[in-house]
């Protein structure tokens, strides 16, 4: 895909794509091909730092998880062994 | 020369400055935060001692009690976390950053903004360092060593940054180069928990003697209940003890990080050769 604009971070240089996020000119060296279509750096950096956040979020939900089952078998740990040492003792 | 390591005195010199003068209501908060659990570790202690031998026929009554304990811990850990990011930005002000170095105090949206990632990341940890401590805490030698790693994961819980499985374990354990200060810290404070035990014992006999000197009311009964011979007394004098020593515990663990780690990235060289640059500055104005 190629336009007659001049790209929007070089006004210097001319466009030779559309990124296809935020449908600004671009030229050669602001250009990533991803999947087949141009994007500008800043739209990928948006879309990476959105995949980053979702991972993030989807660890924290899975660690939050984590902890309170190791907290629920902690608890019966301390009564248990409590006991037992009571016993032993 | 600027001599080389942490030391100890030094650090806890800080760190009682720290208490005393800028995080006093978040050291507050921390014990209004821990009280709750360290009352149910103290009676759960005292019930299992009172059940004694019977105790293996009581099982379902001491899970019972190990859930409160549980349900309580939660909220001391998050008043841990927030109250070592407290010293950390309380730190970072004293060295000019973050926080106005001329202001007292650490602003509370500051301190309680805490992303929930690194609330998540420290709760997991200082869950497994709980669950260490109800493990092997019974052999009495693995208690310091196991207080000093709890210690350590709250006063590196602002440096969570991405949760994971095994990160947040052993972020702690990467501070501890060199690893003798931090032992030293650690002895101060075993030998430190006996000696606010007696201070807290003879508060209570002081106020005793107050009372019984200015009401004369018959105070038999509290003399029988705040003496060394009731077991519970003694336990929930262990519990408050440590209640008094965990802010200044935390904030010198606090400190002796941010020293470890500006060993490690020369920060702390480029603040020396800040302090000789000024000193010869005003020498020569």
């Amino acid at each position: 895909m190629t336009t007659s604009a001049h790209c929007s971070y070089h006004p210097d240089r001319p466009a030779l794509a559309v990124c296809v996020s935020c449908r600004r000119p671009i030229c050669q060296s602001c250009s990533t091909l991803w999947e087949g279509m141009h994007h500008c750096a800043a739209c990928l950096a948006q879309r990476r730092a959105a995949v980053v956040e979702r991972g993030t979020a989807w660890r924290t939900a899975i660690l939050a998880l984590l902890t309170l089952a190791l907290l629920a078998g902690t608890t019966f740990l301390r009564a248990w062994l409590a006991a037992a040492l009571t016993r032993a003792f | 020369m600027r001599p080389a390591g942490i030391p100890v005195s030094a650090v806890l010199d800080e760190a009682a400055e720290l208490v005393s003068r800028d995080v006093p209501g978040w050291a507050a908060l921390l014990a209004l935060a821990s009280l709750p659990l360290r009352f149910l570790e103290a009676h759960f202690l005292n019930r299992l001692l009172q059940l004694d031998d019977s105790a293996p026929q009581h099982v379902t009554y001491l899970v019972s009690l190990s859930w409160l304990v549980a349900f309580a811990f939660l909220p001391a850990i998050w008043g841990r976390a927030v109250y070592a990011h407290a010293c950390s930005l309380a730190f970072s002000g004293r060295s000019g950053r973050s926080v106005s170095p001329h202001s007292r105090g650490v602003p509370a949206a500051l301190a309680l903004r805490l992303p929930l990632r690194t609330l998540v990341s420290y709760a997991w940890a200082a869950t497994v360092a709980e669950l260490l401590i109800v493990a092997l805490g019974w052999t009495w030698i693995a208690l310091p060593v196991l207080a000093l790693y709890a210690g350590l994961l709250a006063a590196t819980a602002p440096l969570q940054e991405r949760p994971g499985l095994l990160a947040p374990l052993l972020l702690p354990l990467r501070q501890l180069r060199p690893v003798f200060p931090f032992l030293g810290i650690t002895s101060v404070f075993v030998l430190a928990l006996p000696i606010v035990l007696v201070n807290l014992f003879a508060l209570f006999q002081i106020g005793m003697a107050l009372a019984t000197g200015t009401s004369g009311l018959d105070l038999s009964w509290w003399n029988v209940t705040l003496s060394l011979e009731n077991q519970q007394f003694v336990i929930l004098l262990a519990a408050g003890a440590v209640t008094v020593l965990e802010p200044f515990w935390i904030a010198a663990l606090v400190a002796a990080v941010r020293r470890a780690r500006a060993q490690e990235s020369g920060e702390d060289l480029t603040a020396w050769f800040a302090e000789i640059r000024s000193a010869e500055l005003e020498k020569s104005a």
